[in-house]
C-alpha cells in the first residue's frame, strides 16, 4: 500500500538533489570568485585568466586609480551641473557658456588620458596577448565614438532642481 | 395447532395493511429533493485525484515504470540544474563586467 507513495517520494527527492547538486557545482567557482575578488575584478580575473601574481598587482593598480576616477566624476559632475545651470538661464550660446564647454572638453580630454594611463599599466601587468585583447576590449567598451559619448551628461531639469542651489 | 394461530394472525396483519393508508401529504417537491440528493451523492463519489490516486498505484507495481520514473526525475532534476547553473554563471559575468566598466570609467 505504501510502496507506490514511497516511489513518488524518492522520484521527487531524486530529480531536487539531482538539480541541487549539478546547479551548486556549477555556480560554485563563480561564487568563490566573487567573494574573493569583489564583483569588479571577478571579471578581470576570470575573462582573462590571470595567475595569482599578475592579479594582484592588477588589484593594487585598480584600488590605487578608484580614488583617482572618483575625483574626475566628482569634477565632471560639477561642471555638467555647472553648465546645466548656464543653460537653464540662456536662450543663446553665451560667451560664458562656451568657456564651460571648453573646460568640460578639457576636463573630459583629462579623464580620458588618466583612464588610458591605467589602461595601459594594467595591461602590462597581463601576459603580452591578454593585455592586447584587454587593451582592444577595453577601447571598444569607453574610447569607441557613439553619439551618446560625445555629449557631456547634463542632469535633467527635475534632478537639477530637487538638488537646490 | 400453533402453525395455524400464527398463519391466521398474519392473514390479519396483512388484511389490515392492505386497508391502512397514509393520509399526510408530502411535503413540497419531494420528489425533486430526493433527486437532487442522489445527484449530489454520485458527484462526490466521481473524484479526479481518487482516479489519478488509483492509476499510479495500479502502475507503478511494475518495476520497470519505476525504474523509468526515477530515472526520468533524476534526468529532468539533473539537466534543470546544469541549465540554470549556466544561466546564472553567464549573467553573473555580464554584471562584474558591467561593473568593471562602471569602475574605471569616469562619467
Amino acid at each position: 500500500m505504501k510502496r507506490p507513495w514511497l516511489i513518488a517520494v524518492l522520484g521527487l527527492v531524486l530529480g531536487l538533489s539531482g538539480f541541487g547538486v549539478l546547479y551548486a557545482s556549477k555556480t560554485a567557482a563563480h561564487r568563490e570568485l566573487c567573494e574573493a575578488t569583489g564583483p569588479e575584478l571577478a571579471w578581470i580575473k576570470q575573462e582573462f585568466q590571470l595567475n595569482d601574481t599578475d592579479f594582484k598587482q592588477i588589484q593594487q593598480l585598480h584600488e590605487a586609480y578608484k580614488p583617482v576616477c572618483a575625483v574626475m566624476c566628482r569634477r565632471i559632475d560639477e561642471k555638467n551641473l555647472e553648465l546645466g545651470r548656464l543653460l537653464a538661464l540662456s536662450t543663446n550660446v553665451t560667451p560664458e557658456i562656451e568657456k564651460v564647454l571648453g573646460e568640460a572638453a578639457q576636463l573630459r580630454r583629462e579623464c580620458q588620458t588618466e583612464m588610458l594611463k591605467h589602461f595601459f599599466a594594467v595591461s602590462r601587468a597581463m601576459p603580452p596577448e591578454q593585455g592586447r585583447r584587454y587593451l582592444a576590449w577595453m577601447h571598444r567598451q569607453t574610447l569607441a565614438p557613439t553619439h551618446s559619448n560625445m555629449l557631456p551628461q547634463i542632469p535633467n531639469a527635475a534632478t537639477h532642481e530637487r538638488q537646490g542651489p | 395447532m400453533g402453525d395455524d394461530n400464527c398463519n391466521q394472525s398474519d392473514e390479519t396483519l396483512s388484511r389490515v395493511l392492505r386497508t391502512w393508508r397514509v393520509d399526510t401529504p408530502l411535503p413540497p417537491r419531494f420528489q425533486e429533493g430526493v433527486w437532487r440528493r442522489i445527484g449530489r451523492g454520485e458527484e462526490r463519489t466521481f473524484s479526479v485525484w481518487a482516479a489519478v490516486v488509483q492509476w499510479w498505484e495500479s502502475i507503478v507495481r511494475r518495476p520497470a515504470f519505476a525504474a523509468a520514473y526515477l530515472g526520468l526525475l533524476l534526468i529532468v532534476g539533473v539537466s534543470a540544474g546544469y541549465w540554470m547553473g549556466e544561466n546564472y554563471t553567464t549573467r553573473l559575468e555580464q554584471e562584474w563586467r558591467t561593473a568593471y566598466v562602471q569602475a574605471v570609467t569616469p562619467r
